[in-house]
């Protein structure tokens, strides 16, 4: 999803410290976002969706993908099956996470919906749900 | 034709009217042609368009110079008989050092390192520009750039925001050359015998491998890349366009019987695709381009929300894959020497 509101904009904010504050490879971790402070460093598309973050390290020996979501957007089938692809794109990689960041308050309701959209062929996948701005 | 190294205050250079660089954008311009015209044309005058793909050749540079905190080669002016300095090679170099300059960027930007020749007699000044831009120093082959990224990255624990700064400031260059690098010294190498030729040509497919779309279908296959690598030496699969096609014929059954036993080409004749006729296979390129931008423009909204709630609806998959095979297209069009200095 493109930065459009100010609170997504935070929301990206959010995800790309926490991602970084989770992932120090020792040579430094490659990070991509849909951030003006990014410039053309974005992420790749997945499956004809483009996540709000990627990172790894170089050569990669782990992924992580990362999307920041406002609760008007998660519950929207689109949101689903974006994430459905960013699962199953995960989890044919190793080490890989993925983090769903949300608005405040809103961490339970939203861990429900990512769980509802997990297959057993996700397992191998870390998945963090993590609120506010 | 001997020049002599100095540091000239970057307003003392005039930036060169006639640069080969940026003529087609000024010949048609009409008024006074100032600094600031010019500095715009540079600014685009080095690039195609970075089509998505990435930062711009000007943006590459001026990353690289703020990495290196200054340039690595000088500029070279040409000092006329009313003692003015004119920018022969390094227009852009110039312009950047001047906008660093006058944005305060942190440094010193207020003189730059030249090459200073006396008035150049005869052709000397296109000597200078024929040599520089249409001869110029020789670029290292792809495996070659991407071998020396690893190394320095992964053997001289250079930090990868300090690579990629030196590199221009692309990411996803490095990113894509570096995990092209190693999967092919992992996969590809140890299928050679001692004494073996190693085509590092084969490079190229392992930058192509780095779609995401491909790499995902060779693992969701149940393959391995130690696989793909065999196949690239087999030559079951041969060419870059071979390589984009891995996902349709992984994703089909009988396709992908039939490709373990021969070869890509012969699962990609397998594969069952709309008939799209005789008229259209004997439409131009131009006119199936024009009928695809029509019907686009076309679309009813109606459809729009239907494809929008089926991504995998057939639509999606061959619009898809049209995006794909144009734009590779149009960057075989574009693709020319990253030339700005």
């Amino acid at each position: 999803m493109s930065g459009e509101t100010s609170a997504h904009i935070l929301l990206v904010e959010r995800l790309i410290s926490h991602v970084r504050a989770r992932h120090c490879p020792p040579r430094g971790l490659l990070v991509l976002a849909d951030h003006h402070t990014f410039g053309n460093n974005r992420p790749p598309q997945i499956a004809g969706y483009t996540p709000d973050l990627f990172a790894s390290d170089l050569p990669a020996t782990f992924e992580v993908i990362g999307e920041a979501k406002t609760m008007a957007d998660l519950e929207t089938g689109r949101s689903h099956r974006q994430i459905s692809a960013f699962l199953d794109y995960l989890s044919v990689r190793q080490g890989s996470s993925f983090y769903l960041v949300v608005p405040p308050f809103q961490r339970r309701r939203s861990a429900a919906i990512v769980d509802a959209l997990r297959m057993p062929a996700h397992s191998g996948i870390a998945v963090e749900v993590i609120d506010g701005l | 034709m001997v020049g002599v190294q100095q540091h000239l205050p970057v307003f003392d250079v005039e930036l060169d009217r006639n640069n080969p660089r940026i003529r087609r954008f000024v010949e048609g311009f009409e008024g006074e042609l100032t600094d600031d015209n010019i500095q715009l044309a540079l600014d685009i005058g080095g690039d195609d368009g970075d089509n998505g793909k990435g930062v711009t050749s000007a943006d590459k540079l001026r990353n690289s110079i703020l990495a290196n905190r200054g340039i690595m080669q000088p500029i070279i002016v040409c000092r006329n008989e009313a003692g003015r300095y004119l920018c022969i090679e390094g227009n852009t170099r110039l312009f950047i050092y001047r906008q660093f300059h006058e944005n305060g960027v942190a440094g010193d930007w207020s003189t730059i390192p030249a090459i200073v020749h006396e008035t150049l007699a005869g052709d000397g000044i296109d000597a200078i520009r024929l040599q520089a831009h249409l001869v110029g120093p020789r670029a290292w082959d792809a495996y070659s750039k991407a071998k020396y990224q690893w190394e320095l990255h992964y053997k001289h624990l250079m930090p990868l925001d300090r690579l990629v700064d030196l590199c221009g400031g692309d990411r996803r260059d490095v990113q894509k050359s570096i995990n092209a690098y190693a999967d092919m010294e992992n996969h590809f190498r140890k299928l050679h015998q001692p004494g073996e030729f190693y085509n590092t040509q084969r490079y190229s497919g392992f930058v192509e491998l780095q779609n995401t779309k491909v790499k995902t279908a060779i693992f969701r296959a149940g393959f391995s890349l130690d696989d793909f690598a065999s196949w690239l030496k087999e030559k079951k699969i041969d060419g870059l366009i071979a390589i984009r096609q891995l996902p349709l014929v992984l994703g089909d059954k009988n396709a992908r019987a039939i490709f373990l036993k021969k070869d890509i080409k012969a699962a990609l004749d397998a594969i069952e695709r709309p008939d799209i006729g005789a008229d259209l296979r004997a439409a131009s390129l131009s006119q199936l381009a024009r009928a695809i931008t029509e019907k686009a423009e076309k679309i009813p909204f109606i459809e729009i929300q239907r494809l929008r709630q089926n991504p995998d609806d057939d639509v999606v998959r061959y619009v898809l894959d049209a995006i794909d095979a144009l734009q590779n297209l149009a960057g075989e069009f574009q693709q020319r020497r990253d030339d700005v200095g």
